[in-house]
């Protein structure tokens, strides 16, 4: 054990509540879950769902396939190019945008020449809802997350992910009732994954993307984030002795 | 920052100065939440000045006359030049003196302190909290 999880440990201990973002216990780090005097998972952030919102119906979007993240080992992009490899392999023409920079940029673009990808090395936070209500379907084949933000929005604006079974992913996927869970973020699991969604009838597209937009509504508000935040203040003294709260 | 003993509806968010813009947006969303929920909302870190551009959309909705910023002026070194072990031991030792002596002149008046990125690191402003509360 290093000292980092040694400390990690006697701080959550000696926290009054331990509040986490990811729902679902079974996904929850060990040692928060282990050593926490009370667990409240009431930390999911909200998102500015006027600006986050479908603005274009699935069908009519540019791209077929997106992945955006940091270009790293560790949030799939090798697999994510094994698997759209595959689709190509079999007849399948995807259209696909690849967004963010990292140390596998230059190996990314090699990959990519010859499918029909648009490399976007920066997307400003500002282009993210026009960029996202572009695409149809985001893969994130992460190792490890939380609750990533590009997946929140990603549902708000009604884009079905297709997304490892890690962190708060899992609870998201599943309440949502949207996109495909990847038990291991392998080559095969993501060209399954997605040759599955890429011959849905479009009526069936339409309704799954509908689904994200109506989970980020119930919970991705800044009035339920309010709601679920409340509690803490009910926990909290009425004296002005200090309670303690992990994030 | 003027002390004040009415302690009542005051959240102190401790975090420690983060390594990119994107965690500043994070708690950005985390103080806008707070500034709905409680009558004031410290924030307690470093560099969140110099973010300010690129979270100033994630703050529009907040209610932010209840927003103080408690700036340790400090930051960590950037990821992506070499910095010695021993500049990282100080700057280190530097923000754990910084925000324990925060924590310290904002004890009277915060009700809750909230403990957002870098946890591990602040084990000392953990038990030095929990200590005062043991003492009151």
């Amino acid at each position: 054990m290093k000292i980092s999880d040694i400390a990690w440990i006697v701080a959550v201990k000696l926290a009054d509540v331990v509040i986490s973002e990811v729902i679902d216990p079974l996904y929850e780090d060990p040692i928060k879950l282990k050593y926490a005097r009370l667990r409240l998972p009431i930390a999911l952030r909200f998102i500015d769902l006027d600006k986050f919102r479908i603005t274009k119906p699935i069908n009519k979007r540019v791209y077929d396939i997106a992945f955006i993240a940091r270009l790293e080992p560790e949030k799939g992009l090798p697999e994510f190019i094994c698997g759209v490899k595959l689709l190509y392999r079999e007849g399948l023409r995807p259209r696909i945008l690849v967004g963010g920079s990292g140390s596998l940029l230059s190996l990314a673009k090699i990959a990519l020449k010859d499918l029909d990808a648009r490399p976007i090395q920066y997307i400003s936070h500002k282009e993210m809802p026009n960029v996202l209500n572009d695409v149809k379907i985001l893969v994130l084949p992460s190792k490890k997350e939380g609750v990533p933000t590009i997946l929140l929005e990603a549902l708000a604006c009604g884009v079905i992910p297709v997304a490892s079974k890690v962190g708060g992913i899992p609870w998201l996927l599943k309440t949502a009732r949207t996109g495909i869970l990847l038990n291991k973020p392998s080559c095969s699991s993501i060209y399954q994954a997605l040759k599955c969604l890429l011959t849905l009838e479009p009526p069936l597209l339409e309704e799954i993307s509908r689904r994200g937009r109506l989970f980020a509504e119930k919970y991705l508000s800044l009035g339920s984030a309010i709601v679920r935040y409340r509690i803490l203040e009910e926990l909290s003294p009425r004296r002005s002795n200090i309670a303690t709260h992990c994030l | 920052m003027k002390k004040q003993g009415n302690s009542s509806g005051t959240i102190a968010v401790f975090s420690f100065p983060l390594p990119s813009r994107s965690n500043y947006a994070l708690l950005a969303n985390l103080a806008t939440i707070l500034s709905h929920v409680y009558d004031k909302v410290i924030i307690v870190t470093g560099d969140l000045i110099s973010a300010f551009p690129h979270i100033i959309d994630d703050l529009k909705p907040a209610n932010k006359s209840r927003i103080f910023i408690y700036d340790l002026r400090v930051k960590l070194p950037s990821r992506d030049r070499y910095v010695p072990f021993i500049t990282k031991l100080f700057i280190f030792i530097k923000i754990q003196v910084y925000i324990v002596t925060a924590s310290i002149r904002l004890s009277n008046m915060i009700k809750s302190a909230l403990f957002f990125i870098g946890i591990p690191h602040m084990l000392p402003l953990i038990l030095l909290l929990r200590l005062m509360k043991k003492g009151s």
